[in-house]
């Protein structure tokens, strides 16, 4: 793609960050490494099929590049940096004009078993959107997480997220079912 | 008098168009209002039909000599992965209220739902203080899931929004 845009037209700040995070408009170059996340941990996104390339780029190009230049965008995403190093991606989703209400999404690079670097990244990602969500005038922000591991929500919980909604039975990875919680924060 | 489901057909599109276009009606289905043309209800109808996704019925009530389409049921994001999917449903003729025709197209519904696609689970979203709706869908197994406190606006004030649910082995 010969220019693929760098600033939100609905967002007076482009980036924001709290100590060493930083979330700056996504970037085009962050595309691969996103797309081999996603296929990474695919049982946990809603997505059925691993992505390819070509659809990645398609993705980034008709799809993402667009809400660029709306006023009001249906979202709104971020690449997500710890000491200007790419970690993660994600920002408002479903964003709702009118309910001024908003999905929070987040996927961080594949790695399973540090717990402590996705407790302290998800807790630093969730005060960065906030900031975002208050700074388009959000009255409430919200995500879906799937009861497979509970120590996912704990930087939620530390931050006075409350759970709303518990979905029985509402996801199947693997042949067994899991429950689909609803974590919320008025603003 | 017979309750029905049945394919749209594109002629009714009329009745989408003046329901789609009711602020009150708008409000209790926590649909964003906008006032359609017939044109835009017909895309509407056309593009319901089309989407893999979704099972978009009209509620007739039928007696020996007329039939009278009175509102829409819906089944969307059917996720046959997860085997759910969400049901949306209203009564658009206000004489067609409170007498029985929204129970029938209830349990119409959750048949597609569960006998014909298979499902495991059917939800749906309903204003809290909607409490005719949350009744008539507690009275057909449905549970509450939770609440989303303050997701939907109307008249300038925030309200909560009730998460139901229908498991298919609940289902009579």
């Amino acid at each position: 793609m010969k220019s693929f845009p760098t600033k939100y037209q609905c967002l007076k700040q482009q980036v924001f960050e709290f100590q060493n995070f930083k979330i700056t408009p996504i970037r085009y170059k962050d595309r691969y490494e996103i797309m081999n996340w996603r296929n990474d941990q695919i049982s946990v996104l809603r997505q059925d099929n691993l992505l390819t390339q070509i659809e990645q780029d398609l993705y980034f190009e008709s799809t993402i590049a667009k809400e660029f230049d709306l006023e009001k965008p249906n979202q709104i995403l971020f690449s997500f940096f710890k000491k200007n190093k790419l970690i993660g991606y994600g920002g408002l989703v479903h964003i709702d004009w009118i309910n001024q209400n908003a999905e929070i999404s987040f996927l961080l690079k594949t790695d399973f078993n540090n717990l402590e670097f996705y407790t302290q990244s998800f807790t630093a990602f969730l005060k960065l959107i906030e900031k975002l969500a208050f700074n388009i005038n959000m009255h409430k922000i919200y995500t879906y997480g799937y009861r497979t591991n509970e120590y996912r929500f704990s930087p939620l919980i530390n931050s006075f997220f409350e759970k709303e909604v518990e979905l029985k039975n509402h996801k199947k990875i693997n042949n067994n079912w899991f429950d689909v919680l609803i974590y919320s924060k008025l603003l | 008098m017979i309750v029905t489901l049945e394919d749209i057909e594109i002629h009714e599109a009329n009745k989408i168009s003046k329901w789609k276009s009711d602020p009150k009606l708008s409000k209790i289905i926590m649909s964003s209002f906008k006032k359609t043309s017939v044109n835009e209800a017909k895309r509407w109808i056309k593009e319901c039909n089309k989407d893999k996704n979704q099972i978009l019925k009209g509620i007739y009530c039928k007696n020996d000599e007329t039939s009278k389409f009175v509102g829409v049921a819906r089944l969307m994001f059917i996720n046959y992965s997860n085997l759910n999917a969400e049901f949306g449903i209203y009564i658009g003729e206000n004489e067609n209220h409170n007498i029985g025709v929204g129970k029938k197209a209830v349990k119409l519904t959750l048949d597609i739902g569960f006998k014909m696609l298979k499902l495991n689970k059917i939800y749906l979203r309903v204003l809290e203080d909607n409490k005719k709706a949350v009744n008539l869908f507690l009275k057909n197994n449905f549970i509450i899931e939770g609440c989303l406190k303050e997701h939907y606006i109307s008249n300038g004030i925030f309200k909560n929004t009730l998460y139901m649910a229908v498991f298919k082995e609940d289902f009579k």
